[in-house]
């Protein structure tokens, strides 16, 4: 049994408009997304600005209502439950994330408090707990978020959450606005909190290097639908979605030897207000043949981990076919 | 990074204020005028004192130390005030209509009278011819000394031709004459310290009910949004489309009607009677109040409203949603002290405004009742401008001046104290 389980998440914003403030069109921003993840597992979300990632994550710990689709965390409906203790979601601006007018301390003793998590009288040394947890000292609990450097107020993002003692922890693009060493440090506390607490991550993020380090699966998305998933152990090997290999070939590589110029994805993405009927991707891809612009592809299981969703990935065949 | 203090929050907001020095000053100047407003609603200055009672000139301008000319001046103007009924052929009755409500001739048969007024006019002439008057009386020679004698004489004659109250002299007699009086002979000082107390009480009063209600609605309609926000903002824009003086003329007539009283006291038994001891609602500040908050809570409300819908996509916010916290407490925990700045600057701007809109009502006689206020003083005082006496209108606009002074000085160091961010 999966610990979360996605089935046909679909979330769109209307958007109105006219003299009776009528819905007139919708941004589909995730379109029926599919998917699971094991107790214990990291996965991660990729995809470019505006795929919809964030959404996703948002929609599935209940920010957003889900406009059809279900979300089950261990067979519970999400939509029917109090789960706040189940799962938490860590932000991608450590800096409008806290409150400014309250101190680490107060805010972290608020959650405590409203949850019920320790007896009353050990408050403060959970508090002092957590802080030590996230590697920030006691003193931390009396500063202003203000007082606090872009890591630090990840860190305290990062205890909030843990405060509850969640089993899934959703994090959107959690340290994107971070200098690359503070990145190194929020990873590193991630992956040993990972180990100490058991955690099953949700790790959303458009930086591929940080989820193949960091997942242990990975799933892309693009223009709100799951192009493929796969496992994070050798992706340049077992990339097969053009947009996945696109992104693996406009990544820099760590080669001075191997310098040259970098692939980039020509056109842009189009609206999800309104999408292509075909495949999502079929605007860009290099590949892209007759039945990609009306039949969209659906996602198929290719070996134990992988799932594309391709037509020229999954039924070559009929694309010799049909050009000869 | 100032990483020892480990100072809680409580003491560093008060040893912020303390060494905010204007926001020190500022509070001390809000106390003393609290503090005025007390003792007048205990009634250590009361209403009597607000008229006539030590006898003042009947002229505005200062009255405790005058200069020869000026006590000439003085005398003058009394002889001129009983010339008039006294020289009329029914001299009796016109005494007893004396032209000036509080001024009332001496108990003394006209004949007597007249005689007087034969006699300091004689005076008057004599004094009026000195070329120097007041230069010869300081010098203090012969003929000064003379002068006095007679300008003290010219006095006794008019003083005997008024009717005196016992002087009470000493303190409170200072305190009446020390920023001049009005044309009724009225305290100025006296009268601007009484004026605190409808100051404060409207100020106070319709500044924090109206930033209570604006912050309320305004946070409820920004953060539910949806059809709480349609009704919230259709209530505000109704009222805010009708033009703000006329509503509180038309609330303050519905209050002088009576017949809300009747129908409050039918419902409860007497119990509004029973509050205001026997006194109708129109006789109180009630329907100040009223028209007052009908109307102000529109701006604190809107202002709140937008800012509220600018947090609510703070993620901050979001996140205390994803911990499960109800939208109470994130409504009254997480938003408000976010939008506790917006309150405390449209709070000391409604508290000018409601004693700006005190003046207007006063000045169109739908104020205050019982009393004075700066508003009636500064309406009062606008004949007396003309003529180049300011002392009125400059003692009740320096009042009111000190006041919201004050009180901007103090909500702005509020704002920097509160703000986690200023250190």
């Amino acid at each position: 049994m999966s610990l979360l389980e996605v089935r046909n998440l679909e979330k769109s914003f209307p958007i109105k408009g006219g003299l009776l403030n009528r819905t007139v069109a919708s941004v589909q921003a995730v379109r029926d997304v599919t998917f699971s993840v094991d107790s214990g597992e990291t996965v991660g979300i990729i995809g470019e600005s505006g795929c919809g990632k964030s959404t996703l994550g948002k929609t599935i710990v209940g920010l957003y209502p889900a406009t059809s689709g279900t979300v089950h965390f261990e067979d519970i409906l999400t939509s029917d439950a109090k789960l706040h203790r189940q799962m938490q979601f860590i932000f991608q601006d450590p800096y409008s994330s806290l409150n400014p007018r309250m101190t680490a301390g107060q805010m972290l003793s608020e959650v405590i408090r409203f949850h019920d998590i320790v007896p009353p009288a050990q408050t403060t040394s959970y508090v002092h707990e957590l802080l030590a947890m996230v590697q920030l000292g006691s003193d931390a609990q009396y500063r202003y978020p203000h007082e606090f450097s872009g890591g630090q107020r990840q860190r305290l993002n990062i205890a909030r959450a843990l405060a509850v003692k969640p089993r899934l922890l959703i994090a959107d693009e959690p340290v994107s606005a971070l200098d690359v060493s503070v990145q190194a440090q929020i990873l590193n506390l991630l992956m040993d909190l990972r180990e100490q607490l058991g955690l099953t991550i949700l790790f959303i993020s458009h930086d591929l290097k940080v989820v193949e380090h960091f997942c242990d699966r990975m799933i892309v998305m693009y223009l709100g639908k799951v192009v493929e998933q796969l496992s994070c152990e050798d992706i340049y090997r077992d990339a097969k979605h053009p947009y996945t290999k696109a992104l693996l070939k406009s990544n820099p590589i760590n080669d001075p030897d191997d310098r040259g110029d970098l692939f980039i994805l020509e056109g842009e993405v189009p609206s999800p207000r309104d999408p292509p009927p075909g495949c999502p991707f079929v605007s860009r891809c290099e590949i892209a043949e007759d039945r990609c612009r009306t039949n969209p592809p659906s996602l198929v299981q290719l070996g134990d981990q992988q799932q594309v969703s391709c037509w020229a990935v999954t039924s070559p065949a009929t694309a010799n076919a049909s050009e000869g | 990074m100032s990483g020892t203090t480990t100072t809680p929050r409580q003491s560093r907001v008060w040893l912020k204020f303390i060494k905010h020095r204007p926001a020190l000053i500022s509070l001390v100047v809000i106390g003393i005028y609290l503090v005025a407003g007390i003792a007048v609603m205990f009634g250590m200055i009361s209403v009597s004192d607000t008229s006539n009672a030590y006898d003042a000139p009947f002229r505005p301008g200062f009255g405790l130390s005058a200069t020869p000319e000026k006590r000439l001046d003085d005398a003058d103007w009394y002889l001129n005030k009983l010339r008039l009924p006294l020289g009329s052929v029914d001299a009796k009755t016109a005494l007893e209509e004396f032209p000036v409500t509080d001024l009332q001739a001496a108990d003394r048969s006209v004949d007597e009278l007249r005689t007087a007024l034969t006699q300091g006019d004689g005076l008057l002439m004599q004094l009026k011819e000195v070329a120097d008057l007041d230069a010869t009386v300081a010098s203090g020679t012969p003929q000064g000394v003379e002068l006095l004698q007679n300008i003290e004489a010219l006095e006794q004659t008019v003083n005997g031709m008024m009717q005196r109250q016992p002087d009470v002299g000493g303190f409170r007699r200072w305190m009446h004459l020390s920023l001049g009086t009005d044309r009724l002979g009225r305290s100025n000082l006296l009268r601007a310290v009484y004026s605190i107390r409808v100051a404060i009480l409207v100020g106070l009063v319709t500044g924090m009910i109206s930033v209570l209600i604006g912050t309320v609605l305004g946070l409820a309609a920004g953060y539910f949004g949806g059809w709480v926000d349609v009704l919230i903002t259709w209530l505000y824009s109704t009222f805010a489309s009708i033009p703000n003086i006329v509503l509180l003329i038309l609330l303050v007539y519905v209050f002088r009607e009576g017949t809300l009283d009747t129908a409050i006291n039918d419902a409860t038994g007497g119990l509004l009677s029973k509050l205001l001891g026997g006194a109708r609602l129109d006789s109180t500040l009630i329907p100040v109040y009223v028209a007052f908050c009908a109307t102000f809570w529109i701006g604190p409300c809107r202002v709140i409203r937008g800012e509220t819908m600018k947090l609510r996509e703070q993620e901050y916010i979001q996140a205390a949603q994803v911990l499960g916290y109800g939208n109470c407490r994130i409504l009254f925990r997480h938003l408000l002290p976010n939008v506790s700045h917006l309150m405390l600057i449209n709070f000391s701007l409604l508290f000018i405004g409601a004693i700006k809109s005190e003046v207007i009502l006063s000045f169109l006689g739908l104020g205050v009742q019982e009393g004075t206020s700066w508003g009636v003083m500064i309406n009062f005082a606008k004949d007396e401008v003309v003529n180049g006496n300011f002392w009125q209108i400059g003692v009740a606009t320096t009042f009111m001046f000190i006041l919201v002074l004050a009180f901007n000085i103090l909500s702005d160091a509020m704002q920097d104290i509160l703000d986690p961010k200023h250190v």
